[in-house]
């Protein structure tokens, strides 16, 4: 996980694919589709093949009539099941969903905090609006927009509160802690308030990359309806100085052309489109478009629409086409940080700034307000 | 150590249950008190790998569980951050997750409050975890009023009390109609419940897992508390550890369970407590005063003498001498500080301690340190297991919750002296019963299954409550 130049390359492991059908094609009840050990070895597959990130998806637009009609696997909460695959994997980025309408910051920034802690600086955070709708509605200064990011900057606030230093376990004293660089959050906003301080210490990326929606992800995603589109978006996205991920369905010619299995696919529930990339072909051709769109990006999130068939393509014949020979292996020395391998800058601490440039906060001190 | 048939302490009483066992469950407070300089970088505290150590050695113990409670604000003190001791810690369900792929048998209970959630999230998250461990997931189930701790949320603190408990029961009635609702082996049903607090139209995503639901455990010692416990808990958390005490206790609670129509042994009750073991009695006696000193800092003691005077007493507070003669002057308990509440009145408070120095002849250090202490099973292997082997056949409670003396090999002498002792006199098992908590637990599937009336909410409702 080292920036390479090159977009990095996440396989995305929620349920059976992201083909609305693809759970119909198993025949396992949903309890051993779920079953750890199978979440284990798929993310274990995915860093054995060179994957740079894995994601674990909160929401797909079809959950509810999927699932409803017994066709669907259901999900596990991504945070959690990115915590458990921590302790199973090594290199590899863990990237987790989680829904921001209505969700308490406070829960949020210690549960991803603690990921992070359990993934040991490789993990990320990709806020989605709700279950139904990945970005928020409505124009920058809408409710939504306004609420997602209070949402985002409450829980940065919140891991900005213990500043790096804030341990001093000094017996002679009697004190663990660093009052001076301990803090309260303060947030008030229109939608949150958050007193602080986190329960859980600063992560150890200080703060996690943020991968999704609006002027406040560290990595913006884009989908497009064909890669001309996606591509226009990135440039348009990088224009506005953000860094980009790309989302793409992908469906490859199998054991039966890509269009036979689609078409089988689309019988049993209609796959309406999702704002996603969606590509559909050869490896060959697929490995292609995406490296012409490489350059416009930062990072590919690879959506399987069946994983079971689609993973095992894009880990021989598509991420080879997208990293020159060994760029992959050399960037699978252990312990980098998946800031570092997304091409950010360290995280910043508001309070060390404050301190640091000669301000003062008026949360600095432990001093409760 | 008994090995002399004749003398087989079973046979020298009418035991109640001359063939039970005892559970024993790893146990972390919030603010553990360890030595900070056996520990090269602070930050191990926090370190997922340091857990999983610590939880490897309660497994190879064959503990039951792992308990965690829960902080929803870090404690202050005199208006400040209270920088005194180890503070934070994971969040218990990711560490949990975590941990699930670190062990094979041992259980995990989180302490989750009911008041600043909403029920199809923890269903999920509870569910989640449930189905990476296996089936080895348990929820203890607490809520919170204090406005103090609501303005981490934006849900805040807008309950009143009564109000409170209802909403945790419907609250609780929702997470487990959601566990129930998605069966491992079909289809998940679409829940709707549409009660006076909680209000919830979900088709649940996570299926259940081996144990079916995870065990449900609560604490409480009030009236309403043990009759709550008694219609819905499979786990009890407790304080009473004294044998006639601990006695009285979990007969009262069985009773209550029989009178919902259980067997009543399904409910297991476990007080928390100390366990200092060492070679020799002498020894462990050592260990454990040495803890105490380590426990009792200056710093320590005079906050304790603080909260109650609610201000600063460095310049003029002499540890080792008496009490301030004037004050406290505040009339409002505003700090909890582990032996001092917030519904205390700080001037009956210091009038009780000045009498209780005065009785007994104690400085400030000796009455802190009276007033803090908690009873500890201290002891040779051999002492403590035939002392716990007694409560436990005498139906005492069914076991403990262990609060390690260090991290992460605070369980050390407690896996590798006292549970052999344990296994030598009969009374702690020599593997895991099987796979889940559930059965490692000794319990049947969960109440609400078995006594579906008892899934229902009582009229008026009764209170879940709070437990740090």
């Amino acid at each position: 996980m080292t920036s390479t130049g090159r977009p990095l390359v996440g396989l995305e492991l929620d349920g059976a694919g992201a083909h609305p059908a693809a759970s119909a094609l198993s025949a396992e009840t949903p309890a051993r589709a779920l079953a750890p050990d199978r979440l284990a070895a798929a993310a274990r597959a995915a860093e054995d093949a060179g994957f740079d990130l894995v994601w674990l998806a909160a929401a797909r637009p079809w959950d509810a009539a999927a699932l409803a009609g017994g066709s669907g696997h259901g999900r596990l909460e991504p945070v959690e099941a990115a915590a458990f695959l921590a302790a199973v994997t090594t290199r590899v980025g863990l990237v987790a969903e989680t829904t921001v309408a209505g969700a308490e910051p406070f829960h949020l920034a210690n549960r991803l905090a603690s990921l992070d802690w359990a993934a040991q600086g490789r993990a990320g955070w990709a806020p989605v609006w709700s279950t139904e709708q990945h970005a928020p509605a409505g124009g920058s200064g809408s409710s939504e927009h306004t609420e997602h990011q209070e949402v985002v900057d409450a829980v940065r606030a919140l891991w900005d509160t213990w500043e790096d230093g804030v341990f001093l376990a000094d017996e002679a004293t009697g004190r663990f802690l660093d009052l001076d660089r301990w803090h309260y959050a303060d947030v008030r906003g229109e939608h949150v308030s958050v007193k602080g301080p986190s329960i859980t210490p600063r992560p150890p990326q200080g703060h996690l990359p943020v991968l999704g929606y609006g002027p406040g992800a560290d990595l913006v995603r884009v989908g497009g309806a064909d890669p001309a589109d996606a591509a226009s978006r990135a440039d348009a996205a990088r224009a506005a100085g953000a860094r980009v991920v790309l989302d793409v369905e992908v469906l490859l010619d199998g054991d039966h052309p890509a269009a036979d299995r689609l078409a089988a696919l689309d019988a049993r529930a209609t796959w309406a489109p999702t704002g996603q990339l969606r590509l559909v072909g050869s490896p060959a051709a697929v490995a292609e478009t995406l490296a012409g769109l490489a350059p416009h990006v930062d990072a590919i999130r690879l959506d399987p629409a069946v994983r079971a068939v689609d993973a095992p393509l894009l880990a021989t014949h598509v991420l080879p086409a997208l990293a020159s020979p060994g760029t992959r292996a050399a960037s699978s020395g252990g312990g980098s940080r998946l800031r570092d391998a997304l091409g950010l800058t360290p995280a910043q601490n508001r309070f060390t700034l404050a301190r640091e440039g000669g301000a003062t906060t008026p949360t600095a001190g432990g001093r409760a307000a | 150590m008994t090995t002399d048939p004749r003398s087989d302490p079973r046979r020298d009483h009418d035991y109640a249950r001359p063939d039970a066992r005892i559970h024993l469950n790893l146990f972390q407070p919030f603010g553990p008190v360890y030595e900070w300089s056996r520990t090269p970088r602070p930050q191990d505290y926090y370190e997922f790998e340091q857990y999983a150590q610590l939880v490897a050695t309660a497994e190879r113990g064959l503990f039951s569980a792992v308990f965690l409670g829960e902080s929803l604000r870090l404690r202050e003190h005199l208006g400040a951050l209270n920088d005194i001791a180890i503070t934070g810690r994971p969040d218990a369900l990711t560490l949990f997750a975590y941990l699930a792929a670190r062990t094979t048998s041992i259980g995990f209970v989180a302490t989750l409050n009911t008041t600043y959630s909403e029920p199809a999230e923890l269903a999920r998250r509870l569910a989640t975890v449930d189905l990476l461990t296996g089936g080895r997931a348990g929820w203890n189930v607490v809520t919170t009023h204090n406005a103090w701790t609501g303005e981490n949320f934006r849900r805040g603190g807008y309950l009143a009390a009564a109000d409170r408990y209802r909403r945790a029961e419907e609250y609780v009635a929702a997470v487990q109609e959601l566990w129930d609702a998605f069966p491992a082996d079909g289809a998940p049903r679409p829940v709707a419940r549409h009660g006076a607090f909680v209000d919830v139209e979900v088709l649940p995503s996570v299926p259940a897992s081996p144990q079916g639901q995870t065990v449900y455990f609560q604490a409480g010692d009030s009236d309403e508390g043990r009759d709550f416990a008694a219609r819905r808990a499979e786990g009890v958390f407790t304080h009473h550890i004294e044998h006639d005490e601990a006695v009285a206790f979990t007969a009262d609670l069985r009773r209550r369970a029989r009178a919902y129509g259980r067997p009543g042994d399904d409910l297991k009750v476990f007080p928390g407590a100390a366990v200092v073991v060492a070679e020799t009695d002498a020894e462990a006696r050592d260990k454990a005063r040495h803890f105490r000193d380590v426990f009792l800092t200056e710093r320590r003691i005079r906050q304790v003498v603080e909260s109650v005077w609610g201000r600063d007493l460095s310049d003029e507070l002499d540890v080792d001498g008496a009490l301030p003669a004037e004050g406290p002057s505040v009339t409002e308990q505003t700090l909890t500080h582990g032996v001092v509440n917030s519904a205390d009145d700080p001037r009956r408070k210091a009038a009780e301690w000045r009498a209780l120095a005065a009785e007994r002849g104690l400085t400030v250090r000796g009455l802190v340190e009276h007033l803090t202490s908690t009873r500890e099973f201290v002891g040779s292997p051999g002492t403590v297991a035939d002392e716990l082997a007694h409560l436990v056949r005498s139906d005492a409670f069914d076991g403990l919750n262990v609060t390690p003396q260090a991290f992460p090999d605070g369980l050390d002498d407690v896996v590798d002296l006292l549970v052999p002792a344990l296994q030598e006199r009969g009374v702690y098992p020599e593997a895991y019963a099987g796979t889940t908590l559930r059965e490692n637990l000794g319990l049947p599937e969960s109440v609400g299954r078995r006594v579906p009336e008892l899934a229902l909410l009582p009229a008026g409702g009764a209170a879940v409550e709070g437990a740090a």
